[in-house]
């Protein structure tokens, strides 16, 4: 799986953040990952352990935070969440489309803010 | 003793690839070349279907195809076989193509100059998904043994993907496969997506596959 590759950029962008504050050790890291992603949060940590070895970044938390599924309908440009486990297709409140919708939420991958001292 | 500060970064870990891929997109388009990211699990007929694909298309369409076969070229070698000119990129165990590997395979076939690239993704349902290739569309193989339940196990793939090709539906008889329970779950995730049942086998349904990827190519040169 891609945990690997993903959770070095993890710690990368962490750590330049990190040197342009000043900052002597990294606590926390926070994400924000779509609901619809498939990443596995236990093998992110268990990779991060492994990679931060070392670094200003050794022992920081991992925080995850998942967004939800939201839709945009196209017809009439109303926002609404979708629920991934209902197995009925997402329809407009509004306006009832059930086609002419995009997905606006749920796919992200995000580094959101490090904590630092 | 320096006192805890939390920093805003909102940096996307995916950011340096999406710029990557968007670039490589809108050069391709101002060249007049379509590519297409083909992704499924191992064996679903990627290789099988690319072949039907290239006997099914305008004889004007020049199709050439980036392999990443993670350690072989058997998939290269039956592209050369029936002369589509093919590079095979190692991909060294990775999981997904990302858009650099793509654009370091894009300038070995562009010599032929072609009009359509096909990229055989690695076979996987979960990480090429989650990269952006560059591809301005993104095609998927869901094949009859696999089960219909797949979109609900591997939502993202189905949620990237504009067309759905079905294939082994020889095979459906055999099966307790639904192919409108399929439609209905793939869906729930992506509304707009297109759904074109086929036989690598018996090469059923790709002329349908053809004159899709016609159209978008029409569609690109405007
Ligand atoms: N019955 C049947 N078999 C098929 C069909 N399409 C492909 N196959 C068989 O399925 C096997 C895998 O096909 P490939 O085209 O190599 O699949 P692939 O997705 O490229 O496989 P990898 O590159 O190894 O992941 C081969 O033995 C094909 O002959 C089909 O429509 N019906
Ligand atoms: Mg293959
Ligand atoms: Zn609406």
């Amino acid at each position: 799986m891609h945990e690997l590759p993903l959770t070095n950029k993890i710690l990368e962008t962490a750590i330049d953040f990190a040197e342009k504050n000043n900052a002597v050790q990294i606590q926390e890291i926070n994400l924000l990952i779509g609901e619809l992603s498939d990443i596995e949060e236990h093998w992110l940590n268990h990779y991060f352990k492994y990679i931060s070895k070392d670094t200003i970044a050794a022992d920081a938390n991992l925080k995850i935070t998942r967004v939800n599924i939201k839709w945009l309908c196209l017809n009439c440009f109303f926002e609404f969440r979708g629920d991934k486990k209902s197995d009925k297709p997402p329809k407009c409140p509004k306006c009832q489309e059930t086609k002419n919708l995009e997905l606006i939420n749920g796919r992200e991958f995000i580094i959101e803010s490090i904590g630092i001292i | 003793m320096s006192e805890f500060k939390l920093i805003k970064v909102k940096e996307g870990i995916l950011s340096e690839n999406d710029k990557k891929a968007s670039d490589l997109r809108q050069k391709l388009k101002s060249e007049n070349k379509y590519l297409i990211n083909l992704m499924a699990s191992p064996g679903a007929g990627k290789t099988s279907s690319i072949l039907k694909i290239a006997q099914n298309l305008n004889k004007d369409i020049r199709l050439a195809v980036i392999e990443a076969d993670i350690d072989s070229s058997v998939d290269a070698e039956k592209m050369a076989e029936n002369n589509i000119p093919t590079v095979q990129l190692s991909t060294g165990g990775f999981c997904h193509l990302d858009a650099e590997m793509v654009i370091q395979g894009l300038e070995e076939v562009v010599k032929e100059n072609p009009d359509l690239i096909i990229i055989e993704n690695v076979g996987n349902l979960v990480c090429p998904a989650e990269f952006d290739t560059g591809a301005h569309s993104n095609i998927m193989i869901l094949s009859v043994p696999e089960g219909d339940d797949k979109p609900l196990k591997y939502p993202l793939i189905f949620s990237v993907c504009e067309l759905l090709i079905v294939n082994k539906t020889d095979m459906i008889e055999l099966t307790d496969f639904n192919l409108e329970e399929l439609e209905k779950r793939a869906k729930k995730v992506n509304p707009k997506i297109e759904i074109i049942p086929v036989s690598a086998k018996t090469g059923k349904g790709f002329e349908k596959v053809a004159s899709w990827i016609e159209q978008k190519i029409q569609k690109i040169r405007g």
